[in-house]
């Protein structure tokens, strides 16, 4: 054949080695290719009978009191860590640590992850200090609760494998609405 | 056949123990990761988040290669619907999946078809579109002098059938048997494609008269 024999410098061989071979194709992709599996029935649609199937402990149902408790407390631990530390603290705004985490290296974002939860968690006592009204108290808690969801959401997929996100995650989808859109979703 | 040293990637099982390994990184307990055969178990079961580990762990591996085969970032759009087609064939036939082979090796066989029947799709839109080389060789119409085209514009230029095996052979190392039997084209059909692909790639790194640009 003789068709085969125009071969590559060795400059352009290093030129398609350094060509990618791995690259991100963006968070947007994922939902839709997980939209599209949902629609034809190839995942489960709802949060809620995904995590039912995960967790899924007989006795211990999603609106038991017990569960509850046990898994915001379980939720609420991903945040206390930083308050408890309270690593600079002082001065740090919301803004300071997205600037921040934005251009720190790598190592760096466990820390301002955790003080931005120590934030999320001086947020919540400085509305149980304040003693506002119960419709502030209300939105505040349901604010809360869904950046709560959020974040576990995140770290959920960050590490699928963590039974403790999977205990948060379940608790928060399948706990109680009161029928009104206005206030049940607070998606981020 | 020079293959420039790249891994045979389709055949490398060895790359789903690396992905493996890399997942571990992100684990604080060090616990092992689960692997393909037990994410696309629970897949089956329409767990999301088994779903989104696997995808996670194996589109961007995917990600390039059907957006080089479709065209590069101007085909940006049709690559992210071969991604998806992909991942909803691959979901529905795991089923029958025997798992003799990679995962990865099993998921880009699917890629491939699914950019292919896009490439043909395509094609019936624009018989025309297969006439790009013309362009390419010496004698047909110069490319714009003010743009300089680097490597993968280079590649993105070729007319479809050309860019496919110049990707399959010279990036994801496939050899011409192996291209044969993918893409139902002859060995000698193969050999022919890439001999053309890189002649092209080569005369639109270095235009008629200017300095070498090779590797640029």
């Amino acid at each position: 054949m003789g068709h085969d024999e125009i071969e590559w410098t060795e400059e352009e061989r290093e030129a398609l080695d350094r060509l990618p071979r791995e690259a991100d194709p963006g968070r947007l992709l994922e939902e839709r290719t997980v939209a599209a599996l949902k629609e034809r029935g190839l995942l489960e649609g709802g949060r809620r009978s995904r995590t039912d199937r995960i967790v899924g402990r007989p006795g211990l149902g999603p609106f038991h009191p017990a569960w509850w408790a046990a898994a915001i407390a379980a939720g609420l631990a991903l945040f206390l860590g930083g308050l408890a530390l309270g690593q600079a603290r002082s001065g740090i705004t919301a803004d300071d640590l997205m600037t921040a985490l934005r251009s720190a290296e790598t190592a760096e974002r466990p820390t301002l992850i955790q003080q931005t939860g120590s934030l999320y968690v001086d947020a919540l006592a400085s509305l149980a200090a304040d003693s506002p009204d119960r419709e502030t108290v209300g939105t505040g808690v349901e604010v809360g609760i869904t950046a709560l969801y959020a974040a576990a959401y995140e770290l959920a997929r960050l590490h699928p494998e963590d039974p403790r996100l999977r205990l948060v995650i379940q608790a928060l989808e399948s706990r109680p609405t009161n029928g009104d859109p206005e206030t049940d979703v607070h998606w981020f | 056949m020079q293959r420039f040293g790249f891994p045979a990637s389709h055949r490398d099982v060895n790359r789903e123990q690396r992905r493996t390994d890399s997942t571990d990184r992100n684990d604080p307990a060090e616990r092992p990761a689960p692997t393909d055969r037990e994410l696309a178990a629970r897949t089956l079961e329409g767990d999301e988040f088994a779903f989104r580990t696997l995808y996670r762990r194996h589109t961007p591996r995917l990600w390039p290669l059907l957006l080089r085969m479709l065209g590069g970032e101007a085909a940006r759009a049709e690559a992210e619907d071969a991604v998806q087609e992909t991942w909803i064939r691959a979901v529905r036939s795991l089923d029958g999946f025997r798992w003799d082979a990679a995962f990865s090796t099993w998921l880009t066989g699917i890629g491939l078809n699914c950019a292919r029947e896009l490439i043909r799709k395509r094609k019936r839109r624009s018989e025309t579109s297969t006439d790009g080389l013309l362009e390419l060789l010496p004698g047909g119409p110069a490319p714009d002098p003010g743009r300089r085209l680097d490597l993968e514009d280079a590649i993105a230029a070729l007319p479809d059938g050309y860019r496919t095996v110049l990707v399959l052979h010279d990036l994801e190392g496939y050899t011409h048997p192996e291209i044969s039997d993918r893409l139902g084209i002859a060995v000698g059909t193969s050999r022919s494609q890439l001999h053309h692909a890189r002649r092209a790639v080569r005369e639109l790194l270095e235009p008629t008269g200017q300095e070498s640009s090779h590797g640029t």
